[in-house]
C-alpha cells in the first residue's frame, strides 16, 4: 500500500513507447517501459501496484496473449489497451480478456492520463479489497471448528435456539460461541460478519 | 590383211607424193578404183592405164586410188575421186546417191582370149547330182555365192531365183558366202555344197587352167548360148565395168578422158595390165537398175520386202544377243537419262531454291572474299542498304557498311568482325550499326560465317544481317508497356497497403502529440527543466522526419521509374522496404530477420522496381504467415553473392509454403490464393527480374513455409 503506483507501458515501437512515457511522467507518474511481452513478463513484479498500458499488436507475444497469460498467473493488474487499428471484434476480445480499457491511437493525452489515473484507482482499491479478504481469512482460520459451524448457522440467518438444537449443545453456549465470533472477526454488527462470510465465501468459491 | 592394206595404201602415197613433186603443177585427177582383190594388185593393174591417160593428157596427172567397197561412198561424198571405175552394182548405187555418170564401159578380156562388154551369173551343181535340174529344185539345198554383193556371183543369180518365186535368204537350207568365185566353184566340186554360183566365164577359165574338168559340173536354168557371148550362163546378161566421173569433174576433162579412154589400143599394154580389152561407148545400165529395183537392193534396198521374219531367219544368231543388248542399252539408257533427269531437275531445283532463298528472305544477305569485298549481294540488301549490286560488288564492304560506329567514331577495318571471320574462321553474332546509301544507319544484327572452299580453306565470308530498327521500337514499346503495368501494381498495392501505412503513419504522430501534451504539462504546471523540454522537442522532431520518411518511401514507390538503370545497394534497398511493410510485419506480429552479406557490390538496376519485386515477396510471405498458428512467425531476408557473377536475394518464410508442383505455377498471371489482389505480383515480379538479365524462382523449404529466391548480375550496366 505504501508503495508508489508504476504505470507500465509495453509496445514494441520505441517512440510510441518513449512518448507515452513522457506524457504519464508529466502528470508525476512512475513509468517503466517494456518492448515486448516477454520483457515484461521477466520483469513482472505482482505485488507492485500500478496499471500496464499495452499495445496489442506486436512481434512475438501479442498483446492478447499477454492479457490471458496474466490471467493465468492470477495478476491483476488493470491494463489498457491502445490499439492504432481501431477494431472492434479486438476490442471486445480484449475487453473478454479482462482488460480495463480500450483506446485508439492517436489519443488525447488527457483521455489517456485519466485511464491511466482511472486504472490505478482500480487497482489500489482491488489490492485493498484483496489486503481485506486476507484479514478476514487470517481471522476465520482463528475461529476453531465448533464457532465455524456456529458462525455458518447465525450467516444462515439461524436463531440461537435453533442452533444449539442442530448443533445439539445449550442456547447458553451458543451464545458464547457468538460472542467470541464477533470478537475473533472483529464484527461490529451481525450484519457486519454476514458480509464477511459473503466475501469469504466469494474467494474460496 | 587389213594391215597390209593401210601400209600399201602409206606405200601408194608415197610414191605418188615423190612423184607429184617431180611433175611440179600438174593438175592431179584421181580415178576411184574398187580394189577386190587387194591394193597392191589394183595399183599393178590400173597404173598402167592411169600411165596412158597422163601421157595423153599431158596436162593432167592420173592417180589410182584403190578403195574397199565400202570406202567408195566416202571417196565421192568428199571428193576425193574424180573418176570412178567399179562394178556395175556399185556404179548404179553411186549414180543413184552421187549422180556418177559414166562414160565408158570396159571391154573384158576373157578366157578365150576375146573380149567382152557384158557378163552374166552361171548356176551350177555338181553332174552326178542329177535330181537338181531346175531353179526350182535348189529348194532346201546347200548353196553356195561369192559375196551378198557380188553382181555376177551372186545377185544375177539372185534375180532369176526370185523371178521364180524363190527367196534364197528362205529357201536354202544352207547359204554361204566364200568371197573367192574359184573356191566357191571347188567346194561345190567337194560336195560341201549341192550348188553354187559364180560369174560367167569363171568355169572356162578353171577348166583352161586345168583346175576342173569340162565334165564335172552341169549348168543349171541355162540360157540360149548366144554367138556374141558363148560362156555357159544361167542368168541375164549386163554390161561391164563403167569408168564414170564424179559430178565434181568437168564435163571437158570427162569428154578428153572418155575419147582417150575409147581410141585405147585392145592390146595396149595398159589393157593387158588391167586384163581387158579397151573401152567401149557407156552401154545401158538400166538392166543392173531392174535387177536392183527387183530385188529391193542397192539404192532400192528400201522397196525391198525384208520382213523381221526374214531378219530373224538369216541373223537370228545376231539378232537375239542383238536385241538383248539393245535391251540392256535401252534400260541402261533409260535408266540413266532419268537419272540425269532427276540430277538435272535436282540441280534446277537446288538453283531455283537457292536463288529463291537469296532472293526471298527478309534478311540481308552478302559475300565477301578475303581481301573483304563483296563478292554478292542479295535483292534484300540492295532495298535495306539502297546500294545496288552493282555499287557493292567489288567494293569494300566495311567502308561502305559500317566505317563509323554508334557514337560517331570511326570503326578501323581491323576492329570489324567480318574480316575477323575472314582470319580465323568463326562465326560471330553482332549487334551493330549499319549506314545507308543515303548516309543514314540503321541498327542491325548479323552474323559473319566463314565460307570454305573444298579444301577447307577459308575462301571468304558470308554476312547474313538483319534491320533491327522495328524490333528495338518494338521491344522499346513492350518495356514501356510492362514499366506501365508495373507502375500500376504499384499503385494497387499501395493501395492495399493504405490501412497499414496509415497505421505507420500514426505511430510518429501519436508520438509527436504524447511528446507535445508532455511539455504543455510540464510547462503548465511550471514543472520544468531546460534540457528535458529540449530533450522532448529534439525526440518530437525526429518523430515528424520519421513521418516524413514514411511519405517519402511511399511517394517513391509509386512514382514512375526511370528510363536508366540507376546504382543500387540492394541492402539499404531491402532497409527500405522493411521499412515500407513495417505496419503489415507489426500487425501481423511478424518478425523480420534480416541476414545481409556486407561485402555486396553495387549493381545497375531500376531500384523502384527491384523494390517492387521485393516489397511482393514479402507481402506475400507475410499473407502466407498470416494464415498459420504460430508463436514463432519470423520472415528471413538474405543477401549474398553468387559465383562473383550475380547477386542473389532470399525471401524465406514460415508460412503455408506450396506443393512442390506449385512452384512455377505461382508465377502464372492471376495466380493468387488470396481473397483480394489480382494475382499479377508474382508474374510482373519474374518480367522486372528477367527484364534485369536475373531470374525468379521458387523453393520449398524443409521446415515448411517457401523461400523466394531471385538473382540480378553484377555488371557495369544491366539490361533494361
Amino acid at each position: 500500500m505504501s508503495e508508489k503506483p508504476v504505470v507500465f507501458v509495453v509496445d514494441d515501437d520505441e517512440a510510441a513507447r518513449d512518448s507515452l512515457c513522457w506524457l504519464v511522467r508529466s502528470v508525476g507518474l512512475e513509468v517503466e517501459t517494456a518492448g515486448s511481452a516477454q520483457d515484461f513478463l521477466d520483469r513482472l513484479d505482482p505485488e507492485q501496484p500500478g496499471c500496464l498500458v499495452l499495445d496489442i499488436r506486436m512481434p512475438g507475444m501479442s498483446g492478447l496473449e499477454l492479457l490471458s497469460k496474466l490471467g493465468e498467473m492470477g495478476v491483476n493488474l488493470p491494463v489498457i489497451i491502445i490499439t492504432g487499428h481501431g477494431d472492434v471484434p479486438m476490442a471486445v476480445r480484449a475487453l473478454k480478456a479482462g482488460a480495463t480499457d480500450f483506446i485508439e491511437k492517436p489519443f488525447n493525452d488527457q483521455v489517456i492520463l485519466d485511464c491511466i489515473q482511472n486504472a490505478i484507482q482500480k487497482d489500489a482499491e482491488q489490492r485493498e479489497a484483496l489486503v481485506r479478504q486476507r484479514m478476514l481469512e487470517e481471522r476465520y482460520k482463528t475461529l476453531t471448528p465448533r464457532e465455524r459451524d456456529v458462525m455458518a448457522g447465525v450467516v444462515d440467518g439461524l436463531s440461537n435456539k435453533e442452533i444449539s438444537r442442530e448443533l445439539d449443545i445449550s442456547v447458553k453456549t451458543v451464545e458464547a460461541h457468538r460472542a467470541r465470533i464477533m470478537e475473533k472477526m472483529k464484527a461490529d454488527s451481525l450484519s457486519q460478519l454476514v458480509k464477511m462470510a459473503m466475501s469469504l465465501e466469494s474467494s474460496s468459491a | 590383211m587389213k594391215r597390209f592394206r593401210i601400209h600399201a595404201s602409206l606405200m601408194a602415197i608415197g610414191i605418188l607424193l615423190l612423184w607429184g613433186g617431180a611433175v611440179g603443177a600438174l593438175d592431179t585427177v584421181t580415178i576411184g578404183v574398187l580394189s577386190h582383190r587387194g591394193d597392191a594388185a589394183t595399183l599393178a593393174a590400173w597404173n598402167p592405164t592411169a600411165n596412158y591417160l597422163s601421157s595423153h593428157l599431158p596436162s593432167y596427172q592420173f592417180e589410182i586410188k584403190p578403195l574397199d567397197f565400202d570406202e567408195v561412198a566416202n571417196a565421192l561424198e568428199t571428193h576425193e575421186v574424180d573418176f570412178l571405175l567399179v562394178n556395175p552394182g556399185i556404179y548404179v548405187t553411186m549414180e543413184a546417191r552421187f549422180g556418177v555418170a559414166r562414160i565408158a564401159t570396159m571391154n573384158n578380156r576373157r578366157s578365150d582370149n576375146k573380149h567382152y562388154n557384158q557378163f552374166g551369173g552361171v548356176v551350177f551343181t555338181r553332174a552326178d547330182r542329177t535330181d537338181l535340174t531346175t531353179l526350182a529344185d535348189l529348194r532346201g539345198t546347200r548353196f553356195v555365192a561369192v559375196h551378198p554383193t557380188s553382181l555376177g556371183g551372186y545377185q544375177m543369180a539372185w534375180r532369176e531365183m526370185h523371178a521364180e518365186g524363190m527367196d534364197p535368204e528362205r529357201d536354202f537350207s544352207e547359204l554361204a558366202f566364200l568371197e573367192v568365185h574359184d573356191i566357191v566353184v571347188q567346194e561345190v566340186l567337194k560336195g560341201r555344197y549341192d550348188a553354187g554360183t559364180v560369174r560367167t566365164d569363171i568355169l572356162e577359165r578353171m577348166v583352161l587352167a586345168g583346175t576342173i574338168s569340162s565334165g564335172d559340173f552341169r549348168i543349171i536354168n541355162t540360157q540360149p548360148t548366144d554367138p556374141a557371148f558363148p560362156f555357159a550362163r544361167s542368168t541375164r546378161l549386163y554390161p561391164e565395168w563403167p569408168f564414170a566421173k564424179s559430178r565434181h569433174t568437168s564435163n571437158d576433162l570427162a569428154q578428153a578422158v572418155a575419147v582417150t579412154l575409147l581410141g585405147m589400143p585392145r592390146n595396149h599394154p595398159a589393157a593387158l595390165a588391167g586384163n581387158y580389152a579397151g573401152w567401149t561407148v557407156p552401154l545401158d545400165y538400166q538392166p543392173v537398175h531392174e535387177l536392183f529395183e527387183e530385188l529391193g537392193i542397192g539404192p532400192y534396198a528400201s522397196l525391198r520386202e525384208f520382213t523381221l521374219v526374214d531378219a530373224l531367219r538369216k541373223y537370228w544368231y545376231w539378232v537375239l544377243p542383238g536385241l538383248g543388248g539393245i535391251l540392256v542399252l535401252i534400260v541402261l539408257t533409260t535408266w540413266v537419262l532419268r537419272l540425269n533427269r532427276e540430277l538435272e531437275r535436282a540441280k534446277l531445283g537446288l538453283e531455283r531454291r537457292y536463288e529463291s532463298i537469296l532472293r526471298s528472305v527478309g534478311e540481308g544477305v552478302y559475300g565477301v572474299d578475303l581481301e573483304g569485298r563483296s563478292t554478292f549481294v542479295n535483292h534484300a540488301m540492295e532495298r535495306i542498304t539502297g546500294w545496288s549490286a552493282e555499287e557493292l560488288i567489288g567494293r569494300q564492304q566495311h567502308e561502305l557498311l559500317h566505317h563509323t560506329r554508334a557514337d560517331g567514331s570511326p570503326h578501323p577495318r581491323e576492329e570489324c568482325p567480318v574480316y575477323l571471320t575472314i582470319r580465323d574462321g568463326k562465326s560471330r553474332h553482332v549487334s551493330d550499326l549499319f549506314w545507308k546509301k543515303d548516309g543514314t544507319s540503321f541498327p542491325v544484327e548479323y552474323t559473319s560465317a566463314p565460307i570454305r572452299d573444298l579444301r577447307g580453306d577459308i575462301a571468304g565470308a558470308v554476312v547474313v544481317f538483319r534491320d533491327i530498327t522495328e524490333r528495338l521500337r518494338a521491344e522499346e514499346a513492350e518495356n514501356q508497356r510492362q514499366a506501365e503495368l508495373a507502375h500500376a501494381a504499384r499503385l494497387s498495392t499501395m493501395g492495399e497497403m493504405a490501412t497499414g501505412i496509415a497505421h505507420e503513419l500514426n505511430q510518429p504522430l501519436s508520438a509527436i502529440a504524447n511528446y507535445t501534451a508532455a511539455c504543455i504539462r510540464m510547462l503548465s504546471a511550471e514543472n520544468y527543466s531546460r534540457e528535458s523540454l529540449l530533450e522532448a522537442m529534439q525526440l518530437t522532431s525526429r518523430q515528424a522526419r520519421r513521418a516524413g520518411d514514411i511519405i517519402r518511401r511511399i511517394r517513391a514507390f509509386i512514382r514512375k521509374a526511370g528510363p536508366a538503370p540507376e546504382p543500387v545497394d540492394i541492402n539499404t534497398l531491402i532497409r527500405e522496404v522493411v521499412g515500407l511493410l513495417a505496419p503489415e510485419t507489426r500487425k501481423n506480429g511478424i518478425e523480420i530477420k534480416l541476414d545481409l552479406a556486407s561485402d555486396l557490390p553495387m549493381i545497375a538496376a531500376h531500384a523502384i522496381e527491384i523494390e517492387q519485386v521485393t516489397l511482393n515477396l514479402m507481402r506475400n510471405a507475410i499473407d502466407s504467415m498470416s494464415k498459420v498458428e504460430s508463436d514463432r512467425l519470423d520472415l528471413t531476408i538474405m543477401t549474398r553473392q553468387r559465383g562473383g557473377t550475380h547477386i542473389e536475394v532470399l525471401v524465406r518464410d514460415r508460412g503455408t509454403g506450396f506443393e512442390v508442383e506449385d512452384s512455377e505455377e505461382v508465377f502464372m498471371p492471376f495466380y493468387t490464393t488470396k481473397s483480394t489482389g489480382m494475382g499479377l505480383g508474382l508474374s510482373i515480379s519474374r518480367r522486372i527480374i528477367e527484364s534485369h538479365g536475373g531470374k525468379l524462382w521458387a523453393t520449398a523449404n524443409d521446415g515448411g513455409g517457401a523461400t523466394f529466391h531471385f538473382s540480378l548480375p553484377i555488371r557495369e550496366q544491366a539490361a533494361a
